[in-house]
């Protein structure tokens, strides 16, 4: 069931991957010329690594741009199946409902990682025709940290990779669950919608609530200690960024991940698989 | 299994949809080899019980037993095993030829080969070599094809709904060739359909949905059989 709905999945999906290629490419385009702005001091040189890492902490496109065009490359991938009747072929060929979901977890386990990975790529291709040099002074509050602490950009993309997987991880069986409850993967984005708002008057308004902020999450810079960085140690730091780290970033995705998972096998195990309910 | 199992038993069933009450106190026994027809009208819950026997959908009551195994949600949502199936129109991935698709789906359970798939296809009058899409295929091939599908992988039991859609002569004669030789070797069918002598030239027992349960025709007057369609 898993290689043959992993087949399926990107055979379908073919058109919707080449989209999502092409604006990440503009996305990576866009933030070239955006990103230094935060952060680099007048006169000095933009590196590949502080372009990498500030695009991929860049509010614009983790706050709105990744969570939708995620959005839209799984939400669909169980409705599409029972709106076509082409479910009917796959469960008159499984033993259990159970095999069937675990098949469409695992696809938005692959496709989470391959995201990140093209996303990343991208960005380094950019990086690469635009002749930003990858060697120089480091000045994003990531790379820096990182780097003075006597760490390596191997660490900071491990972690750069938790984060983001695991958020798009959870992105992904949050709009398979909303889509499998109200029968349309439209509402996945009404969904989404919500958390870009939560998470924009967050990263805007109120860091006190970026422990609660699901997108906030996948946003690396915002991060203690990198946040404190980014101040330049100037402001005291609240209670509440102090516990904002990596390590709580992830539990307090996998939580959220589990819970969704949960309530979207729950729900399909009992629900009409044809007709709409 | 023996001879005289019943493969299918449903007791009691009842199903609502949107808080109507669609079948009611439906009971049904199959046993190996058996053909039951189940005629209706529109609307009447025909469709509506192949689907709660694949398990797309679970009863408000009552059991539906597949060889031996109930079909309920339980803990991780129990589907029933060697059941082949073709409800309403057949929707395949439109981009792959025919071959295609059945290897793709024969794939999920891995019990049979190439051979066995292009004996399916051939028996409903396909040709395994012909490489176009199904998206160039005539409602007629689809349905040839949704009915190889069906069963290619040697079900017990057969769900067919109105198998002999946009089907022509040939098709249909295909069709009855191969429900009666799996017949022969002890496969039972439920056909859903409209056409009466579709029905009555296949079926050993034949059955109607109506007030929301299911009645054997023959059981039925006379008068009221004629008018069965």
């Amino acid at each position: 069931m898993i290689s043959f709905n992993l087949k399926k999945y990107f055979y379908c999906s073919r058109k919707k991957w080449l989209i999502a290629i092409i604006v990440l490419l503009v996305l990576a385009v866009i933030l070239k010329y955006i990103v230094g702005y935060d952060f680099l001091p007048v006169g000095k040189q933009l590196t590949l690594w502080d372009y990498i890492f500030a695009s991929l902490s860049y509010p614009f496109a983790m706050l709105l741009v990744i969570p939708l065009l995620y959005c839209y490359l799984v939400a669909d991938i169980i409705t599409k199946d029972y709106e076509g009747g082409y479910v009917t072929f796959l469960l008159s060929r499984s033993s259990c409902r159970l095999e069937y979901f675990l098949s469409k977890v695992i696809i938005i386990f692959v496709t989470s990682n391959i995201f990140f990975f093209i996303y990343l790529m991208i960005l380094f291709l950019v990086g690469l025709i635009y002749g930003i040099p990858s060697n120089g002074a480091s000045y994003f509050t990531v790379t820096s940290t990182i780097l003075e602490s006597g760490g390596t950009i191997f660490n900071a993309i491990i972690m750069q990779y938790s984060l983001f997987v695991t958020l798009l991880y959870l992105l992904g069986i949050l709009s398979v669950t909303v889509s499998l409850i109200f029968n349309k993967s439209l509402y996945s984005y009404i969904f989404i919608a919500g958390l870009i708002l939560h998470g924009h008057n967050t990263v805007f308004n109120n860091h006190n609530n970026l422990p609660y902020s699901p997108l906030a999450q996948g946003i690396m810079s915002f991060h203690y200690p990198f946040y404190y960085r980014g101040l330049n140690n100037m402001t005291e730091i609240s209670e509440s960024i102090q516990r904002f780290s990596i390590g709580y970033s992830i539990v307090y995705l996998s939580l959220l991940l589990f819970v969704f998972f949960l309530v979207g096998f729950i729900r399909i195990r009992t629900m009409n698989l044809f007709l709409k309910d | 299994m023996r001879k005289d199992e019943n493969i299918l038993v449903i007791k009691g069933l009842e199903k609502s949809f949107k808080g109507q009450l669609i079948l009611q106190d439906v009971n049904l026994s199959i046993s190996k080899g058996e053909i039951v027809g189940i005629v209706g009208s529109n609307g009447s819950g025909k469709t509506t019980l192949l689907k709660l026997i694949l398990g797309l959908s679970y009863p408000e009551k009552g059991d539906i037993m597949v060889r031996g195994k109930r079909v309920f949600p339980g803990l991780l949502g129990d589907l029933p095993t060697r059941v082949g199936a073709l409800i309403e129109n057949p929707t395949f991935l439109p981009q792959f030829s025919g071959i295609k698709n059945l290897t793709m789906l024969a794939s999920i359970r891995k019990e049979i080969g190439k051979s066995d798939i292009e004996n399916a296809m051939k028996e409903m009058g396909l040709d395994p070599n012909n490489k176009k899409a199904v998206s160039k295929y005539s409602l007629g091939m689809r349905q040839r094809l949704g009915i190889a599908q069906a069963i290619m992988e040697k079900p017990e039991l057969v769900l067919f709904d109105e198998p002999t859609n946009g089907l022509d002569s040939d098709g249909v004669e295909l069709f009855s060739k191969v429900v009666n030789r799996m017949k022969a070797e002890g496969v039972s069918f439920i056909i859903v359909s409209h056409r009466k002598d579709e029905i009555d030239s296949l079926c050993d027992t034949i059955y109607k949905i109506e007030n929301r349960g299911l009645h054997k025709v023959n059981e039925y007057p006379a008068s009221f059989k004629e008018n069965v369609e």
